[in-house]
């Protein structure tokens, strides 16, 4: 596996932003990520992970269209990399594998 | 960016907007802002503008992430960091560059910093002497001015039963403390009974305000009541651990004491905190007055001074109307009818403590004045050749500056950039001092006796704080502004039209310097000389060889001197009451001849001496005779100095009788003047009086095999079972203790004097650098045309040696009428003479002239060609 580090919270947010596809932009991100999570999450921490995965290259993004709702300011829309994609479905099967091998005690 | 029109009311709070865009990164700002505001306007719409408020301000707050805000340096060069990084790049290059200047610098300034750091330890430690009782703004000793033919002579004893008497008589006293005085401040011997443990302490008697008017904390006990029983006793930690093992065992215990606390049985009440160092009341224990009165009827009296007295007064008493009445507190008392009583503050009684006429006229706050003012000189002095330096250093940053200006660099960065510069100096060089200061501190404790330390005293942070500043500005700013004023064609020419102002200046601050330096120097000399003035001052008595012990056991005294004459090293021995010669005290009225009204209250130094006295400290006897053990009835005997035989008047005194109170004794000698007490008083009259068995010994030995003499009479002492061990001093030592406050000044000084001469002459080498670099091509084309090293260094040197004739042509005279003004406060003085300003003149000179010829000496002998070549 390489070592290029996805901490849990970052994992979460880049499946997000895969599921969003065309609509990955912060707020909704964060809006989808607190239905699902059922929690408050801050505009700092979705903002800080986006920005830090996209320095480790699992995101690319580009300015969408703005809005009046935003002042007039353009969205980010985020894309998740091939490489991302394949760092997701690596942590999958480790995962699966993993539970695969665990006692039934436990999965039950 | 495209920016639809929006409603005002719609937008989130404009000063937290402006707070997100000073530090989120510019290339995220959009993006972020955005999200912001959408969350804002939806929450606004579904929950109110305050709630959508507080979630921005909770968003903002979250929005602190180490990958969101803006780096500190990076991308700033417009901001105020970022021009402050880029001054302290181009400082450190420019130290770089001028390596010698910066080294002189440092040196200088460091040096000037820690001198001025020490001297505010000093000063400090000084200022907080007794300063720390809560009651201390409305704290009082009480003390006695005494009408005497010369005026009044203030008195710091009182009778130990004044406290009760003047507290019963004025409302507007809180507490009135009496404590028994140096004499009645006794050393003894503790048995703790039930530990079986015994020590030694030094303690005082007081009455049970004590601890209520004095912040000494208790341990343990109440301050109500711990010196309210008879035979209470209030031990400190240090005495308790030592006799009972821990503090809490000590209350209730019984301590059985030696016969200089009356043989008796003591109750300990109570534990103090051992008494800080920096106060003049020092104690192991406190025992209760009531306990002194029940054992020594003279202190019932009000004639007898056992006691030294403190009053607190009510708050918002004026002292002023309250000394108006209590001046006439006891004058109705017997004897007592022409003193004074006057309530002094005690905090100030250890600065300003001497008293003419009953008025403070000073005290040790002279010392403490002359180390400020020295602190603040050789502060003074490290500036002056910082701003020195740097203007001289103008010509080579020139180009630099003249560089910087075409770029269009305005004259206030400039400054700035060169007020960092200082700034830096000034930050490393007090860096380099703290250094320093903390190294030389032990070995400056031990010079002062005190325990300074740099991080005990927390203003010292705020004092650095203020010299780095102080120092940044007045060292900086004239160097600054000089050398960014120069038009910027000038510069580039590197033409530079050096106003005769300027010159004047650096010329002056020159002179400035060496009449400072001049200062100190002669300064330090002549106290030095007043010092040693003191010491081999011809005081009527021989102090050589002399040692001095006590032996307390009244009944062991006379055996143990015949015991000690027949060791064969031993010339002489003779013992006293009231201390060593060296600090001989006790003084009074009641002699009286011819009409006894007139004279009874003159006082005269009362010295109480056995048979030898006068042998063994070698005083002349002029008419008659010593005390002889050829003679019967000494006691009954006196003999008078020549200054108390003068004040007597009568002629053919020797063989007449005067009144010793109401006893009639015959004066059977007069002796030369011998000095009694502190050399700032003059020489006072003296009646000797015949007791035997004293418990102070003078014993003077032969020069030769001191130690082996010493130890023999340490052994005979040990034959005797003394509770007490030897504690054999030189009298000359001792004498060295009195005048140690001087002492202590003179060393210091020394130091000071050193510092302030190495920086005057840091300057005056920098400077001298300097000038002679400039004029390299000059030196060049002289020798080419043939003239001699011996001339070239005339031409180089004249400049710098005129500066320091003038200095010392101003310092000099100033230093002559400081010093007599200084020296007229000792009784006994020597005058400094014209050697002594010859001697600094030439040391000055000579100093200077070695300064400034050693590198001149070296620009001269440098090979023509060289500096000609480089170009």
């Amino acid at each position: 596996m390489k070592k290029t580090k996805l901490g849990e919270f970052e994992e979460l947010v880049l499946m997000t932003v895969v599921v969003l596809q065309a609509d990955a932009y912060g707020v909704e991100i964060k809006r989808e990520l607190e239905s699902r999570l059922n929690e408050t999450l801050s505009v700092g921490s979705i903002q800080s992970a986006l920005k830090r995965m996209e320095e480790k290259g699992f995101l690319k993004s580009e300015f969408g269209e703005a809005s009046q709702k935003r002042g007039g300011k353009r969205k980010r829309i985020y894309q998740a990399t091939p490489h991302a994609h394949k760092v997701l479905q690596e942590m999958k099967d480790v995962r699966s594998q993993l539970w695969a091998s665990m006692p039934s005690m436990v999965r039950s | 960016m495209s920016k639809e029109p929006l409603t005002q009311g719609n937008k989130p709070p404009k000063g937290l907007v402006r707070i997100l865009r000073f530090f989120i990164k510019g290339e995220y700002l959009e993006e972020i802002e955005g999200d912001l505001e959408e969350i804002y306007y939806d929450l606004r719409i579904t929950n109110g503008t305050k709630r959508a408020n507080l979630k921005y301000l909770f968003e903002l707050l979250r929005l602190f992430k180490l990958n969101l805000i803006k780096s500190i340096m990076n991308n700033h060069k417009y901001s105020v960091i970022g021009l402050l990084a880029h001054s302290i790049k181009l400082s450190f290059r420019g130290f770089n560059r001028y390596k010698t200047s910066f080294i002189i610098n440092i040196i200088g300034l460091s040096t000037g910093i820690g001198a001025a750091l020490l001297i505010y330890l000093w000063v400090n430690d000084e200022y907080s002497v007794d300063r720390f009782h809560k009651n201390g703004d409305r704290l009082y000793q009480v003390l006695q001015n005494e009408v005497v033919p010369e005026g009044l002579e203030t008195d710091f004893g009182s009778p130990f039963i004044l406290a009760d008497q003047i507290k019963e008589k004025f409302p507007e006293i809180d507490h009135a403390v009496t404590i028994g005085n140096d004499e009645m401040s006794r050393r003894a011997i503790f048995k703790s009974e039930t530990d079986n443990k015994e020590a030694q302490a030094r303690g005082i008697f007081a009455n049970s305000d004590f601890f209520k008017a004095f912040s000494f904390s208790l341990l343990s006990g109440s301050v109500d009541e711990v010196l309210s029983p008879e035979n209470a006793i209030v031990i400190s930690e240090q005495l308790a651990i030592a006799l009972f093992g821990s503090i809490e065992n000590a209350s209730g215990k019984v301590l059985k004491a030696n016969r200089d606390l009356y043989n008796d049985s003591y109750l300990v009440t109570g534990v103090f905190q051992n008494t800080p160092e920096n106060s003049t009341l020092k104690f192991e224990y406190v025992a209760s007055h009531k306990m002194a009165l029940k054992h020594e009827a003279w202190l019932r009296e009000w004639t007898a001074n056992g006691a030294v007295n403190f009053i607190t007064l009510k708050e918002g008493t004026d002292l002023e109307s309250f000394n108006q009445k209590f001046k006439s507190a006891i004058i109705d008392q017997p004897y007592r009818d022409d003193n004074l009583l006057v309530a002094y503050p005690f905090e100030q009684l250890y600065l300003e403590g001497e008293f003419t006429n009953g008025e403070v006229s000073g005290g040790r706050i002279a010392y403490v004045r002359l180390m400020t003012s020295a602190g603040i000189f050789i502060l003074l002095l490290a500036c002056i050749n910082f701003m020195n330096l740097s203007t001289a250093q103008a010509s080579k940053r020139i180009k630099e500056i003249g560089v910087k200006k075409v770029f269009g660099v305005r004259r206030d960065a400039l400054v700035f950039q060169l007020l960092t510069e200082s700034f830096l100096i000034t930050l490393l060089s007090l860096l380099v001092s703290i250094g320093l200061v903390n190294l030389l501190l032990p070995a400056v404790n031990q010079v002062v006796g005190k325990e300074l330390s740099l991080f005990g005293t927390p203003s010292t942070i705020g004092l650095c704080a203020i010299i780095l500043v102080a120092v940044t500005i007045i060292a900086g700013l004239y160097p600054a502004l000089y050398l960014s004023k120069f038009q910027s064609r000038d510069l580039i020419r590197g033409r530079l039209k050096r106003g005769a102002s300027d010159l004047w200046v650096r010329k002056g601050l020159v002179v400035l310097q060496f009449s400072v330096s001049t200062l100190f120097i002669s300064g330090f000399l002549v106290l030095n000389n007043q010092m040693s003035y003191i010491r081999n001052v011809d005081l009527g008595y021989n102090r050589d060889d002399l040692i001095h012990f006590t032996l307390r056991e009244r009944d062991l005294r006379q055996p143990f001197l015949d015991e000690l004459n027949k060791i064969p090293g031993l010339i002489s021995s003779t013992n006293l009451y009231g201390g060593s010669i060296a600090e001989l005290r006790g003084a009074g009225g009641g002699f009286s001849w011819g009409n006894p009204i007139e004279n009874e209250e003159i006082t005269f130094r009362r010295p109480q001496v056995s048979y030898s006295f006068f042998e063994t400290l070698n005083i002349d006897v002029l008419e008659g005779r010593a005390f002889s053990r050829d003679f019967q009835n000494e006691e009954q005997k006196l003999m008078i100095n020549e200054a108390a035989a003068q004040l007597i008047g009568i002629e053919n005194i020797v063989g007449k009788t005067i009144m010793d109170g109401n006893k009639e004794k015959e004066v059977i000698g007069i002796v030369k003047n011998f000095k009694i007490q502190s050399l700032y008083e003059p020489l006072q009259p003296a009646i000797i009086r015949f007791i035997p068995n004293g418990n102070h010994f003078m014993v003077k030995i032969s020069k030769e095999n001191q130690a082996e003499t010493l130890k023999t009479i340490e052994d005979v002492y040990n034959q005797f079972n003394s509770d007490y061990p030897f504690n054999p001093k030189f009298v000359n030592d001792e004498y060295d203790q009195v005048y140690q406050a001087e002492g202590k000044v003179v060393a210091l000084s020394g130091y000071f004097t050193i510092v302030a001469i190495l920086i005057a002459c840091l300057g005056l080498f920098g400077l001298a650098l300097y000038n002679t670099e400039r004029r390299t091509k000059e030196v060049g084309i002289r020798k080419v045309l043939g003239s001699s090293t011996f001339a070239l260094v005339k031409l180089l040197s004249t400049d710098f040696i005129v500066l320091v004739i003038i200095s010392l042509f101003v310092a000099l005279p100033i230093s002559y009428l400081l010093v007599l003004d200084w020296l007229n406060g000792f009784s006994m003085h020597y005058t400094p003479d014209i050697l002594l300003y010859l001697v600094v003149a030439l040391s000055t000179l000579l100093l200077s002239l070695t300064t400034v010829g050693f590198q001149t000496m070296k620009t001269s002998l440098v090979n023509p060609v060289q500096c000609l070549r480089n170009e």
